[in-house]
């Protein structure tokens, strides 16, 4: 054990892991890769803490984690819900302990949680929501943060031995694999529990409403284009969105006619989406707008033109008019509904 | 709309009022003996007059052996003093920051344009022109800084407020600093340090002979070739030029060994290389800006906003609209006329030695000429067809205050660009028409769709002179190989059913000479035909398709699995099987389904001929193919054109 | 029930804060404003809607800072607040939170509460911290970012509606005493009565805020302070081990692959081929 608190105490770059299901947040691969860069210019290892209460298989993390610079790998074992505190008190109890410099965390709302959490257990500040990580003239490490309504940057230092609890803002660093080769080591499982916040149960989880939810976070989405051809057939959408509970999204034509607002616009002058699945009516596929089509798991492309670019990436192709396509799965959906209601 | 687009940028103490610029670029403007002509400062004075931010003017020869095409500004001798100092002055009249861009092309010159040998770091033939450039001395090379140094010298008499030193696209510093060109064993060869020497000396020189001025760099971010400079590697030399003292860094991309980028085409994704300016923004607090392929203000706006890049450059959108900066402030999004990355009128006709114009905008070079002003006496005016020409000249007869009538037999407006943005990849196309149509729409032009001209109309509408914009149309194909097999031209092609095109084996015959036999070679391979084959009679097929739209069509058409070749005469068939000789050889082409000859279109002038006979006291104008089968931008610019002469 | 909600005034810029780059001109005191931290408002509204759906609530806005910060009180009695207790110190500066959550945490425990209630984060500088630490401090449980607070039958503990990200909500179930973090209120935040707004000065208690506190050394040192510029986002950039012609072909691509499929020979309708496909993949249910 003395050996492994040895060991520990090399890392003085720590970073939290996020996981979702069996996976980890791109917010944490973001993060460890700017981390890892930080740490290979000031001749650190870094750390990873990774909360083990979802599907995580550990091995298979260390060896995944340590091409992005992760050193060494350390499960924190917590009760699962609500595990922002518990995870956030144990890791300000072993940063006591080890004193690394700083313990990153992308900012996520769990993400946030926890370095609070962190952070009152040290008794320190948080610096929150950075959106720049460096190094000063003697190899410090430097934070920017936005204020006043990101109008405002302040760039600050590390001063004196404090441990320094930080959230880096999502979405800014692009993943590198930047350690090919590297394995991390895994460390053995951590303990974290704190009895308090266990008082605290969930009773129900309630689904955004994809009437209002921002087609960034839609789970589901029907997109129309150019094909849908008039007002009237958008409708058309907005319909089947309600029968699948999905959201609403439109290509820059859709836009330009005004069947849709801008905030509904996918593409590169519009959004980026990332649903479970998406059908794409009268929409031809021009690039500019498959660009915010990357994320999609599953893509249904309806089009009169078999040639479409959309069909090529479609994981189900409907050559006809989308329109007709629509109306007639509407009506199809509302007769299974009455019959399932009868029955 | 656009708030971070209309953000004042400081530099030094120069403020640049938006963040839109135009990058430096030749227009062949200049006179053969290298000054800057009226023609040049008009094209300037109306771009900075429309708005621009920043505008980084031609690239200047700084030494007698580079003349890109030769019209070229000789910036490496007094006598462009004068006339550098008219453009400069006239630019900054509307608030406009002006930067001078400090070229030598290197070993990406023909010898044919200077009559001496062209010049590079080392001794390596140059991919693209095929010629083996002399290898600077060691004292050459230091005398070449001293040409940098004096040219930048002679900008600042001109009242530049900055210079820019051109690092990227291939050209001469691009070759000092990349170890595919430059093998030198002396002080500006070999290590890192070593290649960056040429560009630092120059920088420094620069800030010498230029206090207080800008000082920035056009870098290629990324080679794209094996061996060549990576991203890694740009990203390490623009961190080391920009610790001497820059004040921007612009990212480009594209040179000799792969070509394109430098003038993307509509393949290209929008914003497609932003990616470079973003990863040195990362690295540097130098205001960096991006260009390639940026062609709306919101797409500006959200580069920015994303913390991308610090300016824009908007080039060719600010060709195809001088008044994109302006539009877009106040929020008229619907009039900028578009950009498509067509590169027909662009870089087409710098390829032809000629002076740049546009597809979209006749007016580019022609400022004065072409300036639409309102008509002494206005006129009703009928123009027949709704096609890109007669469009044009609907808009800006309309604009002049005539009273215009606009027929057009099909229910859409659009004509021949319909076909011609139908094909793969040419979607874009359309969106020229879209913008006359959107401007027609708001002009007072009564639009007749659906409805063919007939000369009752014509007689009825007590015109006072019509313009004929009736197109052409595709013929029965100018040759038949065999009676055994279909033969067809290009419009029947393009309508063919499904049954008639998938697993045939399909025979393109180029007699358009220009992009359509590989358009319908494309479509037809993509509607999974079982093979398609063009031939051409010519060194080329696409002869006359300027390089980049056909380097990439290649492309396209290479995954497809179509072939094509050139010098060939079908010398004769047997049943479904084809012999053709080429270059001395027979080469057999089995199993043919079917023919499609892509002809030239043949003049629709039935209307036209009526008038003449029975109405010979109106007065008639031809615009676009039915005047002489054509392209589209040859349309539009008739169309300008007949409409200024009305 | 004793709800105590923490409130505070925050510093905001005037206009349009992309009409310029420099700084000085963004924060010269003409162009800056104080007002009420909104999610604090929020906080407010919900107290009053608890007193107003349960009755025999007492409501305790508490304020840190100079003369300044009295007016988040004034408006916290305009909005229903019952006792209003003034930290009369100079105002924190950011990286203090620590100090500011020991001092919330001494007045709190000192008179006793079942809830208190803060906003998610403030509009200025927008740790987030406070509220947490200040749970921390007191040992009690919290949660964070509610959007719908309620008391379970009995009263003994909170039913919260919580945002969790997305648009979605998680409901929990909390015992009392505890600390919530208000990210909106069910409706907007009411305005503030005008005549409680104008008497609430006689109801002020102000009390030393500076007594009995340890400084804390803040970790960090303040190195530039300039106009924020965007961070460039993350941004899709081709595979830096391919070759040059294949790291354009991802570009071309926009990086998206082609997906090869099956041509599909089918008889069947459109509309069929959507409902199976959508069956088949588990988006609809069948009957």
């Amino acid at each position: 054990m003395e050996r492994v608190r040895k060991e520990m105490e090399q890392q003085r770059l720590w970073v939290v892991a996020e996981s979702q299901g069996e996976e980890l947040k791109e917010s944490t691969y973001e993060l460890l890769t700017e981390v890892a860069r930080l740490a290979a210019q000031r001749g650190n290892k870094v750390m990873v803490l990774l909360d083990t209460a979802g599907d995580i298989a550990l091995e298979k993390m260390a060896e995944e984690l340590g091409v992005y610079g992760a050193e060494a790998i350390l499960p924190l074992a917590s009760a699962g819900q609500n595990s922002s505190r518990q995870v956030g008190e144990a890791i300000a109890a072993l940063a006591k302990e080890l004193h690394p410099d700083a313990v990153f965390i992308a900012e996520t709302i769990w993400g946030h949680e926890v370095a609070s959490w962190t952070a009152a257990g040290l008794g320190t500040a948080l610096l929150a929501d950075c959106v720049e990580l460096g190094l000063g003239v003697n190899q410090e490490l430097t934070m920017s943060r936005h204020v006043y309504g990101d109008t405002v940057a302040i760039k600050f230092a590390a001063a004196g031995e404090q441990t320094l609890v930080v959230t880096v803002q999502s979405g800014l660093f692009n993943v590198k694999k930047s350690f090919p080769g590297q394995k991390a080591r895994l460390l053995e499982r951590h303990p974290a529990r704190a009895g308090v916040c266990e008082s605290v149960k969930v009773l129900e989880f309630i689904k955004a409403d994809p009437k209002t939810v921002d087609i960034i976070d839609a789970e589901r989405l029907v997109v129309g284009g150019k094909g849908m051809g008039t007002a009237e057939n958008y409708a058309l959408i907005r319909e089947t969105a309600e029968v699948l509970s999905a959201a609403v999204g439109g290509t820059r034509v859709a836009r330009d006619n005004g069947w849709v607002s801008l905030v509904r616009q996918i593409g590169q002058t519009g959004k980026t989406v990332a649903p479970e699945l998406l059908i794409s009516c009268g929409v031809s596929g021009a690039i500019q707008h498959t660009m915010g089509l990357k994320e999609t798991k599953c893509l249904v492309a309806i089009n009169t033109d078999k040639h479409a670019p959309i069909h090529k990436l479609a994981d189900l192709s409907i050559v006809e008019d989308a329109p007709k396509v629509l109306a007639e799965f509407i009506a199809k959906m509302k007769t299974t509904a009455e019959r399932r209601q009868s029955v | 709309m656009f708030p971070r687009l209309f953000t004042p940028l400081k530099m030094k103490d120069f403020t640049i009022p938006n963040r839109i610029m135009a990058t430096g670029h030749l227009t062949h403007f200049a006179s053969l003996d290298g000054q800057v002509t009226q023609r040049l400062i008009d094209y300037h004075e109306a771009r900075a007059k429309g708005g621009l931010g920043l505008v980084v003017t031609e690239s200047m020869a700084v030494h007698p052996s580079t003349a890109q095409s030769q019209y070229v500004v000789h910036l490496y001798d007094d006598k462009v003093l004068p006339g550098l100092t008219e453009l400069v002055s006239t630019i900054k009249k509307y608030g406009t920051v002006v930067v001078c861009q400090l070229h030598h092309m290197g070993r990406e010159m023909i010898s044919v344009d200077t009559m001496r040998p062209i010049v590079a770091p080392s001794a390596i033939m140059d991919p693209m022109k095929r010629e083996v450039p002399h290898e600077l001395s060691t004292a050459e090379v230091k005398e070449m800084v001293g040409y940098y140094i004096a040219a930048a010298e002679r900008a600042v008499k001109a009242g530049y407020d900055g210079l820019e030193v051109h690092c990227a696209h291939g050209y001469l510093l691009q070759q000092f600093l990349s170890p595919l060109s430059n093998q030198r064993t002396d002080e500006y060869g070999g290590s890192f340090e070593n290649r960056l020497r040429i560009v630092r000396e120059i920088i420094a020189g620069c800030k010498k002979v230029a206090p207080g001025k800008i000082i920035g760099i056009r870098i290629d971010g990324d080679e794209f070739a094996d061996g060549g400079l990576t991203m890694e590697d740009v990203q390490q030399i623009v961190v080391a030029l920009d610790a001497d003292g820059l004040d921007y860094i612009g990212l480009s991309a594209g040179h000799a060994l792969n070509y394109p980028p430098i003038f993307p085409n509509m393949d290209f994704p929008l914003g497609c290389f932003t990616y470079l300016a973003s990863n040195i923004k990362r690295l540097v607090n130098t205001p960096v800006y991006t260009s390639h392929r940026i062609n709306d203000p919101a797409l500006a706006e959200k580069i920015l906003e994303d913390g991308h890049a610090d300016l824009i450059a908007m080039t060719r959108a600010t060709i195809a609209d001088p008044e994109l900066p302006l539009k877009a402030k106040e929020e008229r999004i619907d009039d900028i006329r578009p950009c498509v990355a067509c590169l027909q009128r662009c870089f087409g006709r710098l390829r032809l030695r000629a002076p740049i114009s546009c597809l979209g905008n006749p007016a580019v070079g022609k400022e004065r000429e072409f300036a639409i002003t309102a008509a002494p006496n206005p006129k009703k005016v009928a123009v027949v067809g709704g096609g890109p020409g007669g469009m044009e000249a609907a808009r800006v007869l309309s604009q002049r205050g005539h009273t215009v009538v606009l027929y057009e037999k099909e229910q859409e407006l659009g004509g021949m660009l319909k076909l011609g943005s139908s094909v793969p990849n040419r979607e874009e196309l359309f969106n020229i028409s879209r913008w006359q149509i959107i401007q027609l729409e708001q002009s007072n032009v009564a639009i007749k769709t659906g409805h063919e001209a007939t000369l009752e109309d014509l007689k009825a509408g007590n015109y006072d002179a019509v313009v004929f914009a009736t197109g052409a149309e595709y013929d029965e194909p100018s040759v038949v190989f065999t009676a055994d097999l279909p033969h067809i031209n290009l419009r029947q092609a393009l309508d063919l059913e499904d049954d008639q095109v998938e697993d045939k084996n399909i025979l393109v015959i180029d007699r358009d000479f220009h992009n359509k036999a590989l358009g319908i070679a494309e479509q037809l391979a993509e509607r999974e035909a079982a093979g398609v084959v063009i031939l051409s009679s010519e060194a080329d097929v696409a002869v006359d398709l300027e390089s980049i739209n056909k380097m990439m069509a290649n492309e396209r058409l290479t995954e497809l699995d179509v072939k094509w070749l050139s010098k060939t005469r079908v010398e004769g068939v047997d049943g479904k099987d084809f012999t053709v000789s080429h270059e001395g050889w027979e080469v057999v082409l089995p199993d043919i389904d079917l023919v499609v000859v892509v002809d030239k279109p043949k003049v629709n002038t039935t209307l036209a001929k009526q008038v003449e006979q029975e109405l010979p006291q109106l007065k008639t104008y031809l615009v676009g193919n039915c005047a002489s089968p054509r392209l589209t931008p040859d349309a539009i610019h008739d169309g300008y054109r007949i409409a200024l002469e009305v | 029930m004793r709800v105590v909600v923490l409130v505070k005034m925050t510093k905001v810029i005037r206009g349009n804060p992309y009409r310029t780059d420099n700084l000085e001109a963004l924060l010269n005191e003409k162009n800056l404003a104080l007002a009420v931290n909104s999610y604090d408002l929020a906080a407010l509204e919900e107290a009053q809607q608890l007193k107003e759906l349960y009755g025999d609530v007492h409501i305790t806005a508490v304020t840190a800072g100079p003369e300044s910060a009295v007016k988040a009180l004034r408006v916290a009695r305009g909005m229903g607040a019952d006792e209003l207790i003034w930290l009369d110190r100079p105002a924190f500066a950011g990286g203090q939170e620590m100090e500011l959550a020991r001092l919330l945490a001494q007045e709190v425990s000192g008179r006793g509460f079942d809830l208190v209630l803060c906003g998610l984060k403030s509009d200025d500088v927008g740790t987030g911290m406070v509220g947490v630490a200040l749970a921390g401090l007191l040992g009690v449980p919290a949660v964070t970012r509610s959007v719908n607070i309620g008391l379970q039958v009995g009263r003994g503990s909170l039913r919260v509606e919580r945002h969790v990200g997305k648009g979605n909500r998680e409901v929990v179930q909390c015992p009392l005493p505890a600390v919530v973090t208000v990210e909106r209120s069910r409706q907007a935040p009411r305005y503030p009565g005008v005549a409680r707004y104008l008497t609430a000065g006689k109801k002020i208690v102000r009390k030393d805020g500076t007594a009995g506190l340890q400084p804390v050394t803040a970790p960090v040192i303040p190195l530039e302070t300039k106009k924020a510029q965007p961070r460039p986002k993350k941004i899709f950039i081709p595979d830096e081990n391919l070759s040059g012609a294949d790291r354009m072909k991802m570009i071309m691509s926009g990086g998206m692959a082609r997906k090869k499929k099956k041509k599909a020979q089918t008889q069947v309708s459109g509309s069929e081929q959507l409902y199976n496909f959508l069956l088949k993949h588990g988006f609809i249910e069948r009957l």
